[in-house]
């Protein structure tokens, strides 16, 4: 081997190996973090049997639920919201030119009648045809409207609402009865916060009645297995350990609540990017610090919202590529967030570990393993050293995957038996041979994608009855 | 400087890889073992519950029933759950069961229990303890929850404020509204429900003091727990706060308190204030004191450039004595603003949904 090409891989392998040591110690950082945060709250978990004092004083919420062609899930899902255990809150169903039943299967179930609102253009949006109202129902309310995205439906919605705390909720969400009242509890504890996230689980293998969640079970497809492994660690040690510092960065969209002024104060969610639920968080950190506000955008861990996710590769596929492309135009859009003065840990920790770890992953991680194969191929790369790194990057994807597993037993304890424990300890394992490599594929597709400026296709989500 | 991973014999970089790649695996190893032996240990407290359910229910439903029988002894590892169901079973009675349920616990050591828990266990203990003590209400225990009150964790310290109060609510209140200020970290929802449990006669003298000398910031935090606990008095408090305030949050917060007449003069002047949720809370507040002279004010309300201000002026009037639904018809087809027109005939709506 020449000097040269010496020099190369010794560099090479310099980087993957900071790059490598770097992700991991983040990784364990915000674990550590999130495991303080349970400790933390163990406590108040712990005397939940007690007497909740604040029942009753919750503010009202507006529940806005974006609809586009839901003709299928639509009254299960609006029927299950109606029944949520909360004093005083509104649903404002949005129906965003569906070119299905959508709007006629509300109007059939719930009464609809048109109904002569003074529409409030606090956020602009594509023409808005009519409001219904409910007879049956006096706080569901339904928008119907020209087409224009989820981004300009939620808009819609939140011109709609009469209520000062707005919840963001996917037409096809299962929430927990209660929900709403973990939700809320962080904004009634402490005035500052403008915007509460909460733990979306996978809802495969659950079983679900009249839109709400019955039991808990493990999914017989091993893809909808490694993304509840995926999820556990997302949400449990990914959000729950940016939140003490105030740096989190997403707010999920599938359910998060707002203060509702502020999200119009900046400017309500952006229709120009597919990742606007990510977008709007960063556009809260950065609207806030300009308005000189001591605010926090927090995370609730208590399991509030389940949803299905893709048991096909090829729906899985389109879901993580957008994904990727939603991240990237995000991080772009809001660059000056980086190390921005007054943004605290969100600008100065969150963003740049969002850029090096989580937006240039997929281009490291993909040279990585051409590098390892192609080395090892060549013979550059001794099979025991390529053993080595093996062993080292899986076992410290099954340590992460055993951690967020151990969270979840410290907190939760949502699987009942001990099979699905079992049955999710394989799937980490399962997840780091092939699943891993593939996702990453899919990453870095989302970002030359992005790269190209190609137009979005969604997808299809295929979706099994509402009742199961 | 990288050639141990081509010729990687003997090299102890390869061999650091190796080590870190197998502690990863026993790491792994040995959380998945904790998570089952977490799992087991959650079992074993389930079963150990249930049987303190049913063991000590029934006896305590006895007792709380005015039997004076003498209660078995309390094995150790049953003690904290004991102690869990007797306060589920204290906040779910009423009247005399309290009593009975209280020489229970002292036949049993409970109370002792509770302080030690209270002044050295852990956070869930030392909430489970205080909570304790303010049910037995002994006024023994008073220096133990007043040296909790200013704990920083703010559970802890809302339980002792808690226990406070059901030991002598008078003596309390001041004590835990002089703490309420003094801190930022008590919701001001969970204040609210503490001091109304404990009667609004006992806290309303203390609150009234603190909500007219405070500064601005603390008016609003204090001004909701007026509404909260219907502390009797409030209403000229009150109204002296909204005629001396300035502070927007001031008197937006004292607008949806006030009640008396005396105050429709300020009232009528916030209607044209800067602040459109001053103007909105005005409007509300104009419909509830006012009666006929107030209708020209909120119908040149009605063309506010504020949605909320016409919604809430639209509201008010409608609420007006005399201003029927017909007489709203005949009022919406002769204005000539069409965002009043609009918000007249929407409330008009509500109102036609909402009967």
């Amino acid at each position: 081997m020449s000097a040269a090409a010496q020099g190369v891989i010794d560099a090479a392998q310099w980087l993957f190996l900071l790059y490598f040591a770097g992700l991991n110690l983040v990784y364990v950082a915000l674990n550590l973090s999130a495991i303080r945060s349970i400790g933390r709250d163990s406590p108040e978990r712990a005397i939940a049997a007690l007497p909740d004092y604040t029942a009753g004083l919750e503010p009202p919420i507006s529940i806005v639920v974006p609809a586009y062609n839901e003709e299928q899930t639509i009254v299960a899902s609006v029927r299950s919201m109606l029944q949520l255990d909360y004093p005083v809150f509104e649903i404002v169903v949005v129906n965003d030119g569906s070119k299905d039943g959508t709007l006629s299967v509300l109007q059939r179930e719930f009464e609809m009648r048109l109904f002569p609102e003074a529409y409030r253009v606090a956020l602009p949006v594509k023409t808005v045809n009519a409001v219904y109202r409910s007879t049956r129902h006096p706080n569901l309310r339904v928008v119907d409207k020209a087409n224009g995205g989820r981004s300009d439906a939620m808009n819609a919605g939140i011109n709609a609402a009469r209520h000062p705390l707005f919840c963001a909720v996917d037409a096809d969400s299962i929430l927990q009865r209660d929900s709403l009242r973990r939700l809320v509890r962080p904004f009634m504890q402490d005035r500052r916060v403008v915007a509460c996230g909460g733990t979306v689980r996978i809802a495969n293998g659950c079983r679900v009645s009249q839109g709400f969640l019955e039991s808990v079970g493990m999914p017989s497809s091993w893809l909808a297995r490694i993304q509840i492994m995926e999820y556990l660690r997302a949400f449990l040690y990914g959000r729950l350990g940016w939140s003490p510092i105030n740096a989190l960065l997403i707010i999920s969209g599938a359910f998060g609540l707002f203060r509702r002024q502020t999200v119009i104060d900046c400017g309500g969610y952006s229709t120009a990017t597919i990742g606007e639920d990510m977008d709007l968080t960063m556009r809260l950190h950065l609207h806030e610090v300009a308005a000189g506000r001591d605010y926090r955008i927090v995370f609730v861990a208590d399991p509030v919202c389940w949803t299905e996710a893709p048991e096909t590769l090829a729906v899985l596929r389109s879901q993580r590529v957008r994904w990727q492309r939603g991240l990237l135009e995000c991080l772009w859009t809001h660059r000056r967030l980086a190390f921005k003065r007054g943004c605290g840990a969100a600008g100065w920790l969150a963003y740049p570990v969002f850029v090096v770890f989580e937006a240039l992953a997929p281009v490291i991680e993909v040279l990585g393993y051409l590098f390892m194969i192609g080395g090892f191929a060549l013979g550059w790369v001794s099979p025991a050293a390529f053993a080595a790194f093996a062993l080292l990057a899986v076992g410290l994807g099954l340590m992460l995957s055993a951690s967020a597993l151990l969270m979840e037993e410290m907190t939760f304890r949502l699987y009942p038996r001990t099979a699905h424990l079992l049955a999710l300890a394989a799937a980490g394992v399962v997840e780091n041979i092939g699943y891993r490599q593939l996702h990453t594929w899919w990453r870095l597709v989302g970002s030359w994608k992005w790269l190209l400026k190609r137009p979005q296709v969604w997808g299809d989500m295929t979706r099994k009855a509402p009742s199961r | 400087m990288f050639s141990w991973i081509s010729d990687p014999s003997g090299s102890d970089e390869l061999r650091l890889v190796l080590v870190l790649g197998l502690l990863s695996m026993v790491v792994t190893v040995g959380l998945l073992l904790q998570v089952l032996a977490l799992r087991a240990r959650s079992r074993r407290r389930q079963a150990v519950q249930a049987r303190v359910v049913a063991r000590w229910r029934p006896l305590l439903l006895r007792a709380a029933a005015g039997d004076e029988e003498q209660p078995p002894a309390l094995p150790r590892r049953e003690r904290e759950p004991l102690l869990l169901l007797w306060n589920q079973m204290q906040d779910g009675l009423r009247g005399s069961a309290h009593e009975g349920l209280n020489r229970f616990a002292a036949a049993l050591g409970l109370p002792a229990l509770a302080r030690r828990a209270a002044l050295r266990g852990g956070g869930s203990r030392r909430v489970l303890g205080l909570h304790t003590l303010g049910h037995v209400r002994d006024p023994a225990d008073w220096d133990i929850l007043a040296a909790l009150l200013p704990q920083p964790r703010s559970f802890v310290s809302l339980a002792a404020a808690r226990a406070l109060l059901q030991i002598d609510a008078r003596r309390a209140a001041p004590l835990v509204l002089d703490e309420f200020l003094a801190r930022t970290d008590w919701p001001v929802p969970r204040l609210g429900t503490l001091l109304r449990e404990a009667g609004a006669d006992a806290i309303g003298l203390a609150l009234s003091d603190r909500l007219l000398d405070q500064p601005p910031a603390q008016q609003v935090r204090l001004l909701p727990l007026a509404r909260v606990t219907e502390a009797p008095g409030r209403g000229s408090v009150i109204e002296g706060v909204l005629a001396r305030a300035t502070d927007t949050g001031v008197l937006a917060v004292s607008l949806q308190q006030v009640h008396g007449p005396a105050s429709l003069r300020r009232v009528r002047e916030l209607c044209t204030h800067a602040d459109w949720h001053v103007r909105s809370f005005a409007a509300l507040a104009l419909g509830r004191l006012g009666g006929a002279p107030e209708r020209a004010q909120l119908i040149a309300m009605l063309a506010d450039r504020e949605w909320w201000v016409r919604y809430r002026a639209a509201q008010a009037l409608l609420g007006l004595p005399g201003v029927d639904e017909l007489a709203a018809r005949a009022l919406a087809a002769g204005l000539t603003d069409r965002y009043a027109r609009d918000m007249l005939r929407q409330v008009l709506a509500e109102r036609e949904y909402a009967q």
